[in-house]
């Protein structure tokens, strides 16, 4: 059975358009934060800023993270077994996908371990009239100094994946 | 959601998409014979694309421009903005559907002969 998935190009096709939508849907939001987050501290109303947050966290906990997480995971690791990758995967020539994993997995880090509990406690904290004080002034630095960094990250992953820099194919996927 | 628009999709939509669009066939040469049956994924895709501008400019746009003017005049009850609002929410899975099928043809390439490969 998984020598019939191995080069099987329908299942190439397939896993390709569920992982090239899934980074289209999942990292998308990120170039959109980096517009929304400094938004929230240039709100006149503190409804206003709430509502932008908690916007943000329902698209990071509801879209980006079980895309990112489940979507791009399985549909990567099926695509690196169904292009053979697996054979040789720490060979120089794999250094984008594994350069790519790197960043993935940094990102995801940052992503589920800073930004969205720091997210969460700031909705939190603006529903219980805590708006104004220094911690909430210091989590607002974090989201906004994490979001830029995030976004670069992104890019980084698209460029690696596209460009696959010294897999000796260029952007050509079958090689 | 102006912002985004403003800053965001639109210059990614209406300039970087198209020019790169455009130079990608030139450089995959497939400019020669263009309207040929091995095409059709490109030609329809392109025609998806073309609806949803359409679609989010002279459509979307004005309505949520119009929703607002109402919401910051107070008049975010009535019975325009409901109705401007049902709009924009029949009009979201129609783009997330357009989208969807554009990056199937795109990835796809039905009928192109060459399968997900650049060719």
């Amino acid at each position: 059975m998984f020598a019939s998935f191995v080069y099987n190009d329908t299942w190439f096709a397939l896993l390709l358009v569920l992982h090239v939508s899934g980074a289209i849907i999942g990292l998308g939001p990120s170039f959109a934060f980096s517009i929304i987050g400094p938004a929230i501290g240039k709100q006149e109303a503190p409804a206003a800023s709430l509502a932008l947050m908690k916007v943000m966290e329902k698209i990071e906990r509801g879209l980006v993270l079980p895309i990112l997480i489940v979507v791009q995971l399985t549909t990567g690791i099926l695509l690196i077994f169904n292009r053979h990758l697996d054979a040789g995967f720490f060979h120089s020539n794999r250094a984008w996908l594994l350069a790519g994993i790197g960043v993935y997995i940094v990102a995801m880090v940052i992503s589920m371990g800073v930004n969205v509990p720091a997210m969460g406690k700031l909705i939190h904290m603006a529903e219980n009239g805590q708006a104004g004080t220094p911690e909430f002034g210091k989590l607002v630095k974090v989201t906004q100094s994490l979001g830029p960094v995030l976004t670069v990250l992104a890019l980084a992953i698209m460029v690696l994946m596209i460009w696959k820099p010294g897999g000796g194919c260029g952007p050509l996927i079958r090689c | 959601m102006t912002a985004i628009d403003s800053r965001l999709v639109t210059p990614v939509a209406l300039v970087t998409q198209p020019v790169t669009g455009v130079l990608l066939i030139f450089n995959r040469d497939i400019n020669h014979g263009f309207f040929a049956a091995r095409h059709l994924w490109l030609i329809i895709a392109i025609v998806f694309y073309a609806i949803i501008i359409y679609m989010s400019y002279i459509v979307s746009r004005p309505r949520v421009r119009r929703m607002i003017s109402l919401l910051e005049a107070g008049d975010g009850q009535g019975e325009e903005f409901t109705r401007l609002d049902a709009t924009s929410k029949m009009l979201g899975p129609i783009f997330g559907l357009l989208t969807t099928a554009i990056v199937i043809l795109m990835i796809w390439k039905p009928g192109s002969g060459c399968g997900v490969q650049i060719c």
